[in-house]
């Protein structure tokens, strides 16, 4: 097993927990859905340097644009939430706190949107430059 | 209500994308989304003024969406366009993700026809400029590729001065609201207030500028080219118009602008004399059409007379890109009377011969240009005219009279999207004077 392998293997791991951490301290404090996103798409990168692209497109069951549409619609059935509960369109609908994710939102729910199309965005390109390559 | 123009759109594109399989899903869907938009942009018309502060953010604080007269009726007409381009689509051999992108277009379209918020504006010209430029780079070839990759570089450098020109203008006034900066507006904030005008010069393919557009229009398959031809200038023209007749008068930008757009009629008409491929020439036609609306608009302000060629404009290129995809599919068109005819209809119209609609917006622009003496332009617009019906007259020529090229089956969808244009072109013209009525309510209100 290559150094990069082993690397990743440990590396992994503590940067998609980063990356979910970023994604649910990100309202009120520095992070959320975008950084987040990078993180998990970066950690796909490392897992391409470690493991080559033949393997990482076995192990991921899912096409990039399935991962950008449903990031896509989450983000925008987070904006049916203001209406459902007699507010405005978009305006942000708070629940009950739930340990380690913080406040249950609409904003969070929108957070998660885009976290998965960030994600989703760097997974479509990596895999394009892969495929180009090859 | 208002957002759902915006919202619906890419909710629709993301289910295309979570499902690319299904197309014949695609197809219907993407022509209900565009009837939806159609009607909400009806809808909106029946209200004076409708205001959304988005997520309840109050006034001069958060992104205002407003569905005024205006407005609802651009909205309205890229849901006319939206209708008429999936029509159109059915009859033709499209690539994947043909649907999504072209409803992300839309949705993009609507935001910055809706928005009253600066930056916002910035953000809705971005994903129109990336949904515009996979959805051309994606159905051509490789030499094709040159005329995306001018159209994607020269729309950075525009959203690059928009974007400077945003910040500096927040920077100093502290304001993003189009009324809240008019409101504050300073003499030392010129200079970003000249930048945000080139980016929509850039935008709607003035002259300097104007080169972008017929290197890529032709580029596309027929009904991108039509999408584009409806939609992409006449964004650049109409966030112009708002954001000018907002903020202070300045008289030395108008000025500048009228000039420029003499130059765009001038430079439109004569480079598409020297064009031989058939959207090439609609092309360089759109940049003279498009300095001839903003002509009117630097002479007359906002006048009925500018929304109403701006509604005209859309319908009628719309048209023409169609009916060029089609002839183009085929090599020449003799032999239909449908296409024939809605082709004279719409070339009639753009030239602006009397009975069609052309005529009245014409009419009366050129009539506020010399009105405001502009003599020289106004003269040179009518030479427009003249030069713009020699053209119609040649492509006739070359495309309907002469010997019967082939057999191709043109499909019936191709020739009902052609129709619904031609009947919209016709009604313009048979009720302009109702349509003048209802363009100066929009502006009054």
């Amino acid at each position: 097993m290559s150094f990069v392998a082993l690397a990743s293997r440990v590396i992994i791991p503590l940067q998609i927990f980063l990356a979910f951490f970023f994604l649910f301290r990100g309202h009120n404090l520095p992070g959320g859905g975008f950084i987040g996103g990078l993180l998990l798409g970066l950690s796909l990168v490392l897992a391409l340097l470690g493991f080559g692209f033949q393997r990482i497109k076995e192990a991921i069951p899912f096409e990039p644009s399935t991962v950008i549409g449903i990031g896509l619609f989450t983000a925008g059935i987070s904006s049916f939430f203001g209406p459902l509960f007699g507010k405005g369109i978009f305006t942000g609908v708070w629940g009950s706190t739930v340990p380690f994710i913080g406040k249950l939102s609409s904003v969070l729910l929108f957070d998660v949107g885009v976290f998965l199309l960030v994600a989703g965005i760097v997974m479509k390109v990596v895999y394009s430059l892969m495929e180009e390559e090859c | 209500m208002i957002a759902l123009p915006i919202i619906l759109p890419f909710m629709v594109a993301a289910i295309f994308l979570i499902f690319p399989e299904c197309q014949r899903l695609q197809k219907s869907l993407a022509f209900i989304t565009s009837l939806v938009i159609y009607a909400l942009g009806l809808s909106f018309l029946s209200d004076s003024k409708t205001v959304l502060e988005v997520g309840g953010w109050e006034w001069p604080f958060g992104i205002v969406l407003v569905a005024d007269g205006f407005s609802s009726v651009m909205v309205s007409l890229v849901g006319l366009v939206g209708i008429v381009a999936t029509l159109y689509s059915y009859g033709e051999e499209l690539r994947d993700r043909h649907y999504p992108l072209s409803l992300i277009l839309l949705g993009s379209v609507n935001g910055a026809f809706l928005t009253t918020d600066l930056f916002n504006l910035y953000v809705w010209f971005e994903v129109m400029l990336m949904a515009s430029f996979v959805l051309l780079s994606t159905n051509v070839s490789k030499d094709g590729f040159g005329g995306a990759f001018k159209y994607v570089l020269l729309n950075l450098v525009s959203s690059f001065m928009f974007l400077s020109g945003v910040g500096l203008l927040y920077g100093s006034v502290g304001a993003l609201n189009f009324s809240h900066i008019a409101s504050r507006l300073g003499s030392e904030d010129l200079l970003s207030v000249y930048l945000i005008a080139a980016a929509f010069m850039i935008k709607s393919a003035l002259v300097p500028f104007y080169f972008w557009l017929p290197a890529s229009y032709h580029r596309a398959s027929a009904t991108v080219s039509a999408l584009f031809a409806a939609l992409l200038t006449k964004v650049g023209i109409y966030s112009l118009i708002r954001v000018l007749s907002v903020f202070p008068e300045i008289p030395e930008l108008l000025f500048a602008i009228g000039v420029f757009a003499t130059i765009s009629m001038l430079v439109g008409i004569i480079g598409a004399f020297g064009q031989v491929n058939l959207r090439r020439l609609l092309a360089f036609d759109v940049v003279s059409q498009v300095g001839f609306v903003l002509l009117g608009f630097s002479t007359g302000g906002l006048s009925s007379a500018v929304v109403f060629y701006l509604i005209h404009m859309i319908v009628v290129e719309m048209n023409l890109f169609l009916i060029a995809g089609v002839i183009e599919k085929r090599g020449n068109f003799i032999g239909s009377g449908i296409i024939g005819f809605s082709f004279i209809v719409s070339a009639c119209a753009l030239a602006g011969v009397p009975p069609f609609s052309g005529f009245f917006g014409k009419f009366l622009i050129i009539a506020e240009i010399f009105e405001n003496s502009w003599v020289l332009s106004g003269v040179l617009a009518l030479i427009m005219g003249l030069g713009t019906l020699v053209l119609m007259a040649r492509i006739w020529d070359i495309y309907f009279w002469g010997e019967k090229k082939g057999e191709i089956v043109i499909s019936s969808w191709q020739i009902i999207s052609v129709i619904i244009l031609t009947i919209v072109t016709l009604s313009l013209s048979i009720f302009s004077a109702q349509v003048l009525e209802l363009c100066q309510w929009v502006i009054d209100v």
